[in-house]
């Protein structure tokens, strides 16, 4: 079975790097509770990924129901479960190019379907669609531990985000004269707030890979600080994945 | 110009052209009365004159309706942020307003009138919604155009999830108490007035298909958090740690 679920890093790159755009605005500077709307955002942006590639290996078998129903004379609606294999036969020859993993998710998703007895065939696209985003939905949540992306949809709380932001600001304030001021507190901003995200999240991999990578890019200096000064608060938080 | 002349469609989804069919939807879930069969309705006085006020729009003000609610359902949102804009539907025009009363009209009523009731409204929902999904479903197997068949699988989909979720509510309800089951339904019936709102915008170009996808994650989320389905395993499907 092909993972569906993209790298989270590449995720969250695409929404922090875009860090003047309005949707990264939207998440880190303008809306309360930052954190959790940024958390939000990359979730619905995984499911979006995935979503996509879903929907464009579906969209070779919907061209084979229409082909195939073509060559039969009959609406694609007709087909019956006994011409699905054909579907398929004709779904492989149209996306020939695709790799072998395009292949195998779109006969899996058909033999989900057909054992959770989708009465018409056609109506397995959609069924396979729900059930994709479902079960990718299981392994977001095992990347982004376990209940915390319930935890962060449903319970907006904030758990020591505004104390924490406190401290750090203080200590980068006197830290990091180099920076002009404009730049520092936007910066300042971001990087107390992904902090603040780590903190929160400390059984994930997930939140450490955000400060790990962004600020060993952009701002060097800082996570040297911040680990320093708040060593046994980032303990518990690995960088295996970054 | 006659509103059939008015062609709002920017991604066209047949099964939408309808504006009685799709009005009479979104106001029954705003206010589940008005999709309750006239001779189930065993209330009289505010409630009756409120109701024959529904009876007597034309298709003008139906249009001014969807426009302005499609509007208030454009912006980036969060399942939480949609009740707290879900209660600006008063504000929009007339209908609006009356559509506000008769939701405190029922609000006013008797907990088990009001279960009675929501209970027939559930079942005329799930009606005109597995009505909705076939056309839906049966556009998208028939399309030719592969970008039509995607935010067609989407927009089945999503109906889809809000059904099973809305389905499964009702199913279980028979061992729960009232105010439980009022309370899942009010909560599920929201999220259907969300997701068919968002459906609307989206045909009628004041949406994305980005942001129709996150429409479903949203909602796909929302519903797996309080029905937690078993993961799905497949079976060359390993999680690994990374």
């Amino acid at each position: 079975m092909v993972d569906h679920t993209p790298d989270t890093t590449i995720i969250l790159g695409r929404i922090l790097n875009d860090r003047h755009g309005s949707r990264s605005s939207a998440v880190l500077n303008e809306i309360p509770n930052s954190r959790i709307r940024l958390l939000n955002e990359v979730y619905l942006e995984t499911q979006s990924v995935i979503e996509k590639k879903a929907e464009f290996a579906l969209s070779y078998l919907q061209r084979a129901f229409k082909e195939v129903s073509t060559e039969k004379g009959i609406d694609p609606a007709d087909l019956a479960w006994e011409d699905v294999p054909e579907i398929l036969k004709k779904a492989r020859f149209l996306a020939h190019d695709r790799n072998e993993g395009f292949f195998d998710s779109m006969e899996e998703f058909i033999d989900f379907v057909k054992q959770n007895m989708v009465y018409h065939p056609y109506d397995s696209l959609s069924a396979a669609y729900q059930n994709i985003i479902r079960s990718n939905k299981e392994k977001i949540r095992t990347i982004f531990g376990v209940q915390k992306i319930d935890q962060i949809l449903v319970n907006e709380e904030t758990i020591e985000e505004d104390e924490l932001r406190m401290e750090v600001e203080s200590l980068l304030k006197g830290q990091i004269p180099s920076l002009s001021e404009k730049e520092r507190d936007r910066d300042l901003r971001i990087v107390c707030q992904l902090f603040a995200c780590s903190k929160k999240a400390h059984e994930s991999t997930f939140n450490f890979i955000i400060i790990d990578k962004q600020l060993k890019v952009e701002m060097p200096s800082v996570i040297s600080i911040v680990k320093e000064n708040f060593r046994e608060r980032t303990g518990r938080v690995t960088v295996q994945n970054a | 110009m006659s509103v059939e002349s008015i062609d709002v469609a920017v991604h066209p989804i047949a099964a939408l052209d309808n504006i009685s069919g799709i009005f009479s939807t979104i106001a029954m879930l705003k206010a589940p009365l008005t999709g309750i069969p006239d001779r189930q309705i065993k209330v009289r006085g505010l409630v009756r004159t409120n109701l024959k006020q529904m009876s007597n729009i034309n298709k003008e003000e139906m249009e001014r309706f969807l426009d302005g609610i499609t509007d208030l359902f454009s912006t980036r949102m969060t399942v939480e942020r949609m009740k707290e804009i879900s209660k600006k539907i008063g504000n929009l025009d007339h209908l609006g307003k009356t559509l506000e009363k008769i939701q405190n009209n029922y609000s006013s009523l008797s907990s088990p009138e009001r279960v009675y009731y929501i209970k027939i409204a559930s079942g005329v929902m799930i009606g005109d919604l597995e009505e909705l999904e076939a056309k839906i479903s049966l556009e998208a197997i028939r399309s030719d155009d592969i970008d039509k068949f995607r935010y067609l699988l989407v927009s089945q989909t999503i109906i889809q999830t809000i059904l099973d979720h809305l389905k499964r509510t009702v199913r279980d309800s028979h061992s729960l108490a009232d105010d439980v089951i009022e309370k899942q339904v009010n909560d599920i019936i929201s999220l259907a007035l969300f997701s068919i709102v968002r459906i609307e915008a989206f045909r009628r170009g004041k949406i994305d298909l980005e942001s129709l996808r996150d429409t479903l994650s949203s909602i796909v989320a929302h519903s797996t958090i309080q029905y937690h389905f078993p993961p799905i395993t497949l079976p060359d499907e390993v999680i690994t740690e990374e």
